[in-house]
């Protein structure tokens, strides 16, 4: 263990408490298993942290197939040599699939993953606050992923990920693969609610000593702030899911006109969640990306507070802006304009972020490692998903292009330039620390261009395609877009190549390499300070030796 | 912050305001009003047409506002992307081998909140008015089309003249002698220089009618009747297609709507059938003469009986537009 040594309090850091604390048992000493039933019957939060990621990885694998064959129909819509691909309903199958496994397979899981890892490190815990809640709302994903998948043989959801009421209901969709998808979102829902509640009781209460609120390394704001979302937002995703799947088996008529019901109410409460989920998609990432930058350029975040305050404020007002995605399904004039407004006003602390990001890397000293290089795309990439998003809040182009492809470009910029290059900087970044070994930086840079170019090919065409005027979610479509449809379709190789490369040098550094990293995987974590850097890698179970004591962080002594 | 880092930022931003304002111009171009021949051949036209020829006035104006707010909010787009290039080569660890330590900018920190507010409210003034154009509907409409979706293909009823026609979508087929499509009648057929009212309504699931060139989309939802307006500033065929997935045939559902001079807009009707309401006959005698019902109307053999399918759709839109 290298935790500070005393001379470095006057400057500010992390030191051991005065006088030894001894420390309960080690929470994971039940698991005195090895091989499969060791990871079986685990309650250690790196464990579960791992479990998320691989559970992640097999979700990013389903759901990169699906895009693959969404793909292929939208290169080839009229099939090759005359044979279609598929059928329309299978194609509406697989859009609905695709987003539910990139979605509540791959983002959440994987910040999840990364939450649980490294999040009781960084303040300083043994373990999460339930570390049997813990081990149970990982494992409840694994029937929801089942379910999901299962729910193919049984004619999933033609309604996409959104499941819009009446399409969704039993007159238009009877086959029983819908309600599968909905007890599949209902697992991962509860999945989430319970990993919310452990963070929020962790990071409110399993802090170190001297671990001030204003001391808390930005990626536990982060994941506080998400919490939260969560916490507030699924039992409302859930609450509309029950009442689908009540109108689908019992008819209780909730969204059916002729028994009194709306079918808008399902789209008002859908998106309440699924504004939010956004953000929950999205603030993880955030808090990561700013510990890379920082590790990766020698500096502080710029404007620490500002940071803390700007997803503070991006959580709140991320519950008040959910009408934006139904401008075109008819509203209240006036709430037309407050909805536009509101989404105005989110450009303005994401903008905050944006700038405190530039102003930490300038006057840096920046190593373009894997892990930074993702951090530096994803500010580019975010920053266009950023700015298509305030074009959607000005409500007459709204109109114009809801439910086009510019949407589909937006939100990928926003999914994947943000979440997915976040995650995959995390990834870089973390894994040495997780595994003890260093991934490839040659591959990976490798890796980075054939994703970050592909990602472009694909993304950027669609914000034209929409507004020149093609819907999304259509199976084919008129023969002026088909070019740009092949050239997009090209893109998505790219980023398969990207991803089997990514894959096959993940497996290769687990199977063929020693343990070699150090503590402080990268060097430099003077300046930023954390606390995963000062316990080996990977940590022993239970993290750290002595309780460590946090005097005043270098955030603070520098600004102030 | 050095006085030279300054200098370098104001110069980035710069760049990136006249790149913004060459972005706007370049799309500003591409609206081509010289192009007016939205004749029978438009019908070959791709729907991306729309974009140099919005056809009514809610898309001239949301094609206009498009430009304004690109040329307003895309310094936001390049400013931060030409700081991030610039950064990396001048911030590299060869170039700088150790970091300047972070002092606190609370000046900084205020201006990059504000200014991006206060472009936001200059995005938004002319956004708001868009939006009150939009909404405001026109309480005498010249044309009143009752629209209804349906699993897959579009229901119109001009009320007015009894007119009810369904356009099935697909691709058109074009008929070598005339140039026109064969499925044409079975379109909605709108007159020039006229207000059009649309209540959309549908009875199964979700759809939502657009046509980019009209400038409107709005979803047509079980239970409720969603309006829409529009102007037809200029003559052709317009394409559109469903926005709002809806089952298998999605994809299908097409649109296409006739703009034609009010004389070809009558022929229509009577070929369709449809009746000539008293305060509009003179009109109609001037422009078609006296003898119009024979001329124009159904021949007494091929006379379309009303479909069966439009007596439940037709009720509840004439609701809507006492109201
Ligand atoms: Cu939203
Ligand atoms: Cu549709």
């Amino acid at each position: 263990m290298s935790i500070a040594t005393p001379e470095k309090e006057t400057k500010g850091g992390i030191v051991d408490l005065d006088v030894y604390t001894p420390v309960d048992e080690p929470l994971t000493k039940t698991t005195e298993h090895r091989g499969i039933l060791r990871w079986l019957t685990t309650v250690d939060h790196k464990l579960i942290g791992v479990m998320y990621l691989w559970f992640a990885a097999f979700s990013a694998v389903a759901g990169g197939a699906l895009a693959g064959l969404i793909r292929s129909q939208l290169a080839f819509p009229n099939g090759i040599g005359g044979k279609p691909l598929m059928t329309p309903e299978v194609y509406n199958q697989f859009i609905g699939m695709h987003a539910s496994f990139m979605l509540f397979g791959l983002v959440i899981p994987a910040f999840a993953g990364f939450g649980n890892y490294v999040i009781p490190i960084l303040i300083g815990a043994r373990d999460m606050a339930f570390p049997k809640m813990n081990a149970f709302a990982f494992w409840i994903l694994v029937p929801s992923a089942l379910l999901l998948l299962c729910s193919f043989f049984f004619g999933s959801t033609g309604a996409g990920w959104t499941a819009y009421a009446p399409l969704a209901t039993k007159t238009y969709s009877p086959n029983i693969g819908v309600d599968m998808w909905i007890f599949a979102v209902h697992l991962a829902g509860i999945s989430s609610i319970l990993g919310a509640i452990n963070f929020i009781v962790t990071i409110s209460n399993m802090r170190a000593p001297g671990m001030k609120w204003f001391r808390m390394p930005l990626f536990c704001w982060a994941t506080l702030v998400t919490a939260w979302l969560q916490l507030v937002g699924t039992p409302v995703l859930a609450g509309v899911l029950t009442m689908l799947l009540t109108d689908r088996i019992l008819d209780t008529g909730f969204f059916n006109p002729a028994k009194g019901g709306d079918p808008l109410l399902y789209q008002h409460l859908f998106w309440f969640y699924s504004h939010p989920a956004v953000y929950i998609m999205m603030v993880p990432g955030f808090g990561m990306v700013s510990h890379v930058m920082q590790t990766f350029s020698g500096r502080q975040i710029f404007g620490y507070k500002g940071m803390v305050y700007a997803t503070a404020f991006i959580g709140i007002v991320g519950f008040l802006v959910w009408g934006h995605h139904m401008f075109s399904a008819g509203m209240e004039p006036w709430l037309r304009a407050y909805f536009g407004f509101m989404t105005m006003i989110i450009a303005v602390p994401t903008g905050v972020k944006i700038f405190s990001w530039l102003a930490t890397l300038w006057g840096g000293s920046i190593r373009f490692t894997t892990a930074m290089m993702f951090a530096l795309g994803f500010i580019a990439l975010f920053t266009i998903g950023g700015i298509s998003g305030v074009f959607l809040a000005n409500v007459p182009f709204d109109v114009q292009v809801h439910d086009t492809y510019f949407v589909v470009a937006h939100f990928h910029y926003v999914m994947f330039g943000g979440a997915v290059m976040t995650i995959l900087s995390a990834l870089y970044y973390w894994f040495p620390k997780m595994s003890g070994r260093y991934l490839s930086e040659r591959i990976g840079k490798v890796v980075f261009w054939l994703i970050f170019l592909g990602m472009n090919c694909t993304f950027m065409p669609m914000h034209w395609l929409g507004i020149a005027g093609m819907a999304r979610r259509i199976y084919t479509y008129r023969p002026e877009f088909h070019s740009l449809n092949l050239f997009i379709s090209f893109g998505y190789l790219l980023m398969l190549a990207g991803g089997i490369l990514l894959f096959a040098n993940l497996f290769y550094t687990l199977i063929a390499k020693r343990r070699t990293v150090p503590n402080d995987a990268w060097g430099g974590n003077e300046i930023q300070n954390t606390l995963e850097w000062m316990t080996t890698s990977p940590p022993p179970p239970h993290n750290f030796d002595r309780v460590p004591k946090i005097v005043p962080l270098a955030y603070e002594s520098a600004h102030h | 912050m050095a006085k030279k880092d300054i200098k370098i930022l104001v110069g980035l931003w710069v760049l990136a305001l006249v790149l913004s304002a060459l972005t706007a111009w370049v799309y500003e171009i591409s609206y081509n009003p010289a192009v007016d021949t939205h004749g029978p051949d438009s019908i070959v036209h791709p729907i991306t047409q729309w974009i140099s020829l919005p056809a009514s006035t809610v898309a001239e104006r949301v094609r206009s506002e498009t430009t304004w707010t690109i040329f307003i909010i895309f310094p936001f787009l390049y400013g931060p992307i030409l700081t991030l290039l610039y950064i990396m080569t001048r911030f590299s660890k060869n170039r700088q081998p150790t970091p300047a330590p972070v002092r606190e900018n609370l000046k900084l920190e205020v201006a990059w909140t504000t200014i991006p507010a206060l472009v936001l409210i200059a995005m938004a003034v002319p956004a708001y008015d868009v939006l009150r154009y939009i909404e405001a509907k026109p309480t005498h409409p010249d044309q009143v089309v009752n629209v209804t979706g349906a699993q897959f293909y579009w229901q119109y009823e001009l009320p007015r003249y009894g007119v009810v026609t369904t356009d099935n979508g697909g691709t058109p087929t074009i008929n070598k002698e005339t140039g026109r499509a064969v499925e044409e009648d079975s379109w909605l057929h709108l007159p020039l220089h006229k207000s059009v009212l649309l209540n959309g309504q549908s009875f199964q699931v979700n759809h939502a009618w657009w046509v980019p060139a009209f400038g409107v989309k709005f979803d047509v939802i079980p239970g409720r009747i969603n309006t829409a307006w529009f102007d037809t500033k200029k003559k052709g065929y317009f394409k559109g297609q469903c926005a709002e997935l809806c089952g298998a045939l999605h994809a299908y559902m097409l649109i296409n709507v006739v703009v034609e001079e009010e004389k070809d807009f009558y022929q229509w009707v009577l070929r369709k059938g449809g009746t000539i309401p008293a305060e509009e006959e003179a009109k109609v005698v001037s422009l078609l003469g006296a003898d119009y019902r024979e001329k124009y109307g159904p021949k007494e053999a091929e006379k379309p009986s009303a479909p069966a399918a439009a007596a439940e759709p037709a009720a509840a839109p004439k609701a809507a537009e006492a109201k």
